[in-house]
């Protein structure tokens, strides 16, 4: 058989080793993520922390060897384990803070070795029970009138000393039940229990103090209080009804708060939907969760993650830290030490032979567990979050004096109850108190399971996960060149202070963005998997080198097919010019310039994201993809067109509205037929995002129809889609599908995409010959334009190459007064015909 | 590269540490749980009931030689007790798979099992106190050649 104390000294060595390799991985991780030896001066903060608590951890147990042989040999391992993994996660959150802790942990070890050394009959704390409760009851009511808050408007909790704070609901948290176990074991061995008549002290001291933790606002402090005397009514009266008592009393203390306090309306509103207001009342919440998802099943390993973007991470919200940084599999390792410390302590009440001794251990254990549910859960959006501490992990002084004093109860109790092993004994309350933690502890393992691996992939992505600000300074992000490599897109910088930068502002509309906040548009956006170097690997290799290596993935680069000097010179002449131009490839569909006036500068838009998104005159728009004009006059040729292939009389004359207008008016599906073959209907399918109209109907009647022919109508297109119009035209009746890629960087060479979409066949090849002979206008270029008064303040431009398989297209439209679209759409259309050429 | 690779050693190790921890803490949970499940010493087993005095020091002991065992007033049985708040007779003790039972005879006063009422048949584990009427009975388990340090009965001298 295993000596209890030799059990109890390997489990703290096994403690003292994960606590050793932890303060190593910590030491290690700047050197991870600086790519160099280093080590961050405030870690070395760690090497004091594990000296100090391997330390207390041997004088404990040398201390216990001798004042309670018997003891249980897993209570003051388990406690010490998760003493030091708080201790851990606090070095690398705010190693200033762990100090501090450190000095909490040598001091409290000691008070504990003297606690221990008490008479173990603690008829010291029998007698004078009503004396400990009051003035524990008074300290509580006077941080009402001379408490400190943490902040200006945050509950004031704290009776504050010359700087040493002190919270005194941790100090009636275990003196409550304490005293209902002193008042309420019976004293003499009768049959029947406790009478009725002794509960009411508990109670109404149990009320007092409930009462006192609303008026602070403390919510976490009054349900545990409750929780403390439900449990205490509970376990001496063993009726199943108390429980459930105690729920509804729980509950309407929840509903009073929710009616009467702001912040607990809050605090329900927003574990019920989280979603809603992620960047205010559930910031917390949101942000613990997304932690919890950063970590997934493995965690980013200690000093890897980002837990300090969570708010109060070193007190509430430990657990996601945990989560983040050690997995799911560190938090049900957490979980399950919990659990074991919860179960092993109403062991002990289970095994005791005198009342009281149970009535202590069981409720002390249970209110540690209840502690502990409450905050692990509130971080997991599985109950409404309270701000307790952690049992053991969380930073605190007062907090760590509570958990130290229970673990001394439950030690002294342990050490005095038989031997002899018990569990088969009728404690009803105390087996259902076991099943219902035990429950509760799998819930908690399965929530982690939940957000850290199965909601993860979609939590990561949220524009309000910082750490993607974080990886983005880490990782070098592939770089954008035009066609002819002239650099559109680049990351500047040396690794953990990269930037991003844009030479060329006329190419905004097609390069995007990429922002932390406002997340990503543009190619930016569409070529985002590929620029961060995920595309095009396969899953584990990226597994591999980001999650367990911690080395950030290096980003691809990607050619587009606009072409830089176009961009340039178009912008230029448009000069302050709003409108769009759109010059493509009528065979391959590729882009060679596409501009959008007026637009914005990516460098500059985390800064300017809400004017620009407020100003009148869209620069956000991509007004070649996304602006709708009224066509009017650039409408004719697709008339023209359909005319010619229904062949009707006069289909080849010059193009002028008035036989359309007849047309229309004789075969009302005539209009529409138009529409639907030139997918004016129809999103261009490509990688910027385009717009529509939703239900584009051409109307009747010859009024509307006029409207129509004055681009003042119901109809509207956008640039891109009136130039993959002509592109039918031009390339003998294939639309061709719109591509932005020119070719990207892989380990077997350059690749070119396949596009969005497929092309489309708009018009018989014939019809497509005819049309650009009546629009030719020699050298080998074809021309349309609409202007003025008759597009509706538009000025249209539409022109072609006649000859080449591969014709370049270009359509300008310029909003405003009449101007000279025809001019900058020839100049571009003479300079994209010699692109490659 | 190395860095990682030394960071990831320290993963493993850390992670290897916390669950060699759960292990060793749940190897022992299982060992304590066997021994209450009363995998008690078979041959070598030494069964009986101590009668203790008021005072906690002990008035005589009953051994348990039978499978099927009574309490009572009953000079007849085998745990024989001359007190009028006895029943004649008044309880059962009795092994059964290898564990030992107690069951109240719907005697009058009743039997307790460490304070709390017999009501329907209870297994019984070293040290457990049982009282019938005013009489207080301690179960024990002996075992001459070498007692298993978790169901060793202790503290048999402390009182109620």
């Amino acid at each position: 058989m295993t000596n209890p104390s030799r059990r109890e000294a390997a489990l703290l060595g096994l403690a003292l080793l994960f606590q050793a390799f932890g303060a190593a991985a910590l030491l290690l991780s700047s050197s991870v993520r600086g790519g160099a030896w280093t080590v961050n001066p405030p870690y070395l903060s760690a090497i004091p922390a594990l000296c100090v608590w391997g330390l207390v951890a041997w004088i404990l147990h040398r201390g216990l060897d001798r004042a309670l042989p018997n003891r249980d040999p897993l209570l003051l391992p388990a406690a010490m384990f998760l003493c030091g993994w708080g201790l851990q996660i606090l070095v690398r959150l705010s190693p200033e803070t762990a100090m501090r802790q450190t000095l909490w942990l040598f001091l409290l070890g000691g008070l504990l070795m003297v606690f221990l050394r008490l008479p173990p009959d603690l008829e010291w704390l029998r007698k004078y029970r009503y004396l400990w409760l009051g003035s524990a009851l008074l300290a509580v009511a006077a941080t009402l009138f001379i408490g400190v808050g943490a902040g200006e408007d945050s509950p004031r909790l704290w009776l504050g000393l010359d700087g040493i704070f002190f919270q005194p609901s941790e100090f009636l948290r275990w003196i409550f039940p304490v005293f209902a176990a002193f008042t309420l074991a019976p004293r003499r061995s009768t049959a029947r229990g406790p009478d009725a008549k002794d509960s009411l002290p508990v109670l109404l001291f149990g009320a007092a103090g409930i009462l006192l933790h609303i008026l602070q606002q403390d919510l976490g402090a009054a349900m545990l209080l409750l929780a403390a005397l439900v449990l205490a009514l509970y376990l001496a009266y063993r009726k199943t009804a108390i429980l459930l008592l105690g729920a509804a009393a729980a509950l309407m203390i929840l509903g009073g708060g929710y009616a009467l306090s702001g912040t607990i309306r809050d605090r329900i509103a927003t574990w019920w939907n989280p979603w809603l207001d992620p960047s205010n009342t559930s910031y917390q919440v949101v942000q613990s969760l997304i932690s919890v998802a950063a970590g997934g099943l493995i965690g980013r390993g200690p000093g890897l993650g980002a837990p300090g973007l969570v708010p109060v991470a070193y007190s509430d919200f430990i657990f996601s830290a945990v989560c983040e940084e050690y997995g799911v599999l560190g938090a049900v390792g957490c979980l399950t030490i919990m659990a074991v410390l919860v179960l092993r302590g109403l062991r002990i009440a289970i095994r005791s032979a005198d009342p009281a001794a149970r009535l202590i251990a069981a409720n002390l254990s249970a209110l540690l567990g209840c502690q502990s549910i409450l905050i692990i859960g509130g971080g997991l959006r599985l109950l409404p979050l309270t701000g307790v501490t952690l049992p053991w992990m969380s930073y605190g002084g007062s907090s760590l004096l509570g958990s130290m004093i229970m673990l001394g109860f439950l030690l002294m109790l342990s050490d005095k109850a038989p031997a002899a092993a018990a569990e088969a004994r009728p404690d009803r309350p105390v087996r259902v108190l076991s099943a219902l933690f035990l429950l509760a502890f799998a819930a908690a393992g399965v929530s982690a399971g939940w957000w850290g691996i199965y909601r993860s992939p979609v939590l990561r992505v949220r524009t309000d996960n910082y750490r993607r600000v974080l990886h983005d300074l880490r990782a070098r992000r592939g770089d954008l060149f035009d066609r002819t490599g002239l650099p559109l897109a680049v990351t500047a910088g040396t690794a953990g202070a990269y930037t991003r930068e844009y030479p060329d502002p006329a190419s905004a509309p097609v390069i995007g963005y990429t922002t932390a906040f406002y997340g990503q548009g543009g190619m930016e956006a569409a070529l985002d998997p590929w620029l961060r170097g995920e595309a095009g690997r396969d899953l584990f290799d990226q597994w591999w080198s980001e999650t367990v290596l911690g080395i950030p993935l290096e980003g691809k680069d990607a050619w587009l097919t606009i072409d830089r000097s176009i961009q340039e010179r178009g912008s230029a002449g448009m000069k302050d010019l709003s409108g769009a131009v759109v010059a493509l490839r009528a065979g391959s569909g590729e882009i060679l310039a596409l501009i959008s006036q007026p637009t914005f500068d990516p460098a500059t838009l985390q800064t300017d994201y809400e004017l620009l998104s407020r100003n009148p005159a869209a620069p956000l728009l991509n007004r070649a993809t996304q602006g709708l004009y009224g066509p009017g006059r650039m409408l004719y040729p697709f008339f023209a067109a359909e005319a010619i292939d229904r062949n009707l009389p006069d289909a080849g004359a010059d193009l002028c509205a008035a036989p359309y207008t007849e047309w229309i008016l004789e075969n009302p599906e005539f209009a529409q037929q138009v529409l639907t073959r030139f997918r004016f209907d129809q999103d261009p399918a490509m990688d910027l995002p385009t717009a529509n109209v939703a239900e584009l109907v051409f109307p009747a009647g010859e009024a509307s129809i006029r409207r129509e022919w004055d681009g003042q109508g119901r109809v509207l297109v956008s640039p891109m889609q009136l130039a993959l119009a002509f592109s039918s035209i031009a390339a003998g009746g294939m639309a061709p599908a719109p591509r932005l890629v020119y070719r990207l960087e892989t380990e077997a060479g350059w690749v070119t995409p396949a596009a969005a979409s497929h092309p489309v066949a708009m018009i018989p090849a014939v019809t497509a010959a005819r049309l650009r002979e009546i629009l030719a206008g020699g050298d080998g270029m074809a021309e349309w334009t609409g202007c003025g008064f008759y597009s509706g303040g538009i000025s249209w431009y539409a022109g072609f190459e006649t000859t080449g398989d591969d014709p370049v297209v270009v359509v300008v439209a310029l909003e405003g007064e009449p101007s000279d679209a025809a001019a900058i759409g020839r100049m571009i259309l003479a300079l994209a015909a010699v692109v490659g050429k | 590269m190395s860095v990682s690779v030394l960071m990831l050693a320290a993963r493993i190790a850390l992670a290897a540490c916390l669950y060699a921890f759960l292990a060793l803490v749940l190897v022992t949970l299982w060992r304590d749980l066997r021994a209450a499940a009363g995998v008690q010493p078979a041959g070598s087993a030494h069964f009986s009931l101590r009668r203790l005095r008021e005072d906690g020091t002990t008035d005589r002991d009953y051994p348990l030689q039978k499978e099927s065992c009574f309490i009572g007033r009953s000079p007849s049985l085998e745990v024989s007790l001359a007190d009028e708040t006895v029943s004649v007779v008044h309880a059962r003790l009795w092994k059964e798979a290898g564990r030992w039972w107690l069951e109240d005879l719907d005697s009058r006063n009743g039997t307790l099992l460490n304070q709390i009422p017999v009501s329907k048949k209870t297994v019984l584990c070293a040290g457990d106190r049982i009282r019938t009427g005013r009489i207080l009975l301690e179960f024990r388990i002996e075992d001459s050649s070498q007692p298993p340090a978790k169901i060793q009965p202790r503290a048999t001298d402390t009182p109620a």
